[in-house]
């Protein structure tokens, strides 16, 4: 039987399990290790929900959580070669063309180091400056460079695949 | 070559795919094992848990020793001095037992957690590892001194020997620990320093940018300064100002 702040719980993970996906699928290699992270960051949510008094909004506090255990997990040290290969598998329309974009886009920042995976996450989420600044706790100008920067070697992986973005 | 939509427009239509995947058990998540178990964070704990109690028992055999060599002065200092130091490590062990927590708290920003890290195991860690290295030979002392008690006095018959045993002790159970300890640290060490690379990134090529510049900006301001100086003089020498 759950008790009223596990129901509290649940029902924020609901509503924000769009938001742990994304941040779990850009740093596990296949759908097992995305269902590991996936628990392992709603353990560290659950831990961390009490001490959570609203200073910053709820869905920075969250992706503040789970990139960091995303980002400190250490098997995803042991990189094998073939491993950086298997992406996860995303339902996708086979005639929307969309849906084949971002999985080319979504594999192309998978390539790219832990700390830009998570910046350019969260600025393709439309968060704000500061909102990015609180989350990583670089400074907004740094971000502004490094969003630029990490843009140009995303087009520049694309490119290498054939794929020219605007 | 085909040209696509910018990254945000990709992102914003292609972003429900994610969204969509079924992730099973959510209810469950509090019986999680959690398979990434952090072993550092255990080893350590279990480290600082000994450490601990072998300083307890320290601090209560000074106090034993106190008692039993009051009438020599000699021995209550230096019995004091060892339950001094006892105190003190135990702080620190209770210090870092609380560190250890908030440094892996995962409510702090990336940075922040990655450098709290780094600076852990760059500073406290090894002193703390020479503390537990000199916790034996304390409780070694106080052990002896307790049992070998001959009416109030204590006798180390050969004290070079004894501090250099001693020393060779501490210096050997430091590196004990430290090899045993050294295959999971060197990983996490691998692991935060490509991370602090991450970090430290933006940053320095952000520094090296506006170093880079800082001459030509330099030279820029003085020639506008030096013209408009003599604007300026121009000005007042010609129209009396």
């Amino acid at each position: 039987m759950q008790t009223e702040k596990e129901n509290k719980f649940l029902e924020m993970i609901r509503l924000h399990k769009g938001l742990l996906m994304k941040v779990c699928s850009l740093y596990a290699t296949d759908r097992e290790e995305i269902a590991d992270l996936y628990q392992d960051v709603l353990l560290n949510l659950w831990r961390s929900f009490e001490g959570f008094r609203g200073e910053s909004k709820l869905s920075t506090w969250i992706y503040k959580v789970a990139l960091n255990t995303a980002i400190m997990n250490l098997r995803q040290k042991i990189q094998h070669p073939l491993a950086r290969q298997v992406v996860p598998e995303l339902p996708a329309d086979p005639i929307d063309d969309s849906a084949e974009d971002f999985r080319i886009l979504h594999a192309a920042i998978r390539e790219l180091p832990e700390m830009d995976r998570a910046i350019i996450l969260l600025y393709l989420e439309e968060l704000s400056g500061t909102e990015i600044s609180r989350i990583t706790g670089f400074s907004e100008v740094n971000i502004r460079v490094r969003v630029s920067r990490i843009k140009s070697k995303l087009k520049e992986l694309l490119l290498r695949q054939g794929y020219q973005i605007n | 070559m085909e040209k696509r939509d910018s990254l945000e427009k990709i992102w914003k239509q292609g972003r429900s795919n994610i969204e969509k995947q079924e992730i099973p058990g959510e209810e469950n998540f509090r019986k999680t094992t959690g398979k990434r178990l952090n072993l550092n964070k255990i080893v350590i704990e279990v480290y600082l848990g000994i450490y601990l109690l072998m300083l307890l028992v320290t601090a209560v055999l000074e106090i034993m020793n106190l008692n039993v060599y009051k009438g020599n002065p000699n021995m209550i200092a230096v019995h004091s001095g060892v339950l001094a130091v006892s105190l003190a490590f135990i702080g620190y062990g209770i210090r870092l037992w609380v560190k250890i927590r908030r440094i892996q708290h995962p409510g702090q920003d990336l940075a922040s957690m990655i450098h709290n890290q780094i600076r852990f195991y760059k500073i406290d860690y090894e002193v703390w590892i020479w503390m537990i290295s000199l916790t034996v030979a304390l409780t070694s002392f106080a052990i002896n001194t307790l049992i070998d008690n001959d009416n109030g006095t204590y006798r180390i018959n050969n004290p070079y020997r004894y501090t250099g045993i001693m020393a060779g002790m501490v210096l050997f159970l430091y590196v004990m620990i430290k090899m045993v300890h050294y295959p999971l640290l060197k990983e996490l060490r691998i692991r935060l320093s490509d991370l602090s690379a991450q970090t430290t990134e933006a940053t320095d090529s952000f520094e090296k940018s506006r170093r880079k510049w800082r001459p030509w900006a330099i030279a820029g301001l003085i020639v506008v300064a030096v013209l408009l100086g003599y604007l300026v003089i121009l000005g007042i020498l010609r129209f009396g100002l």
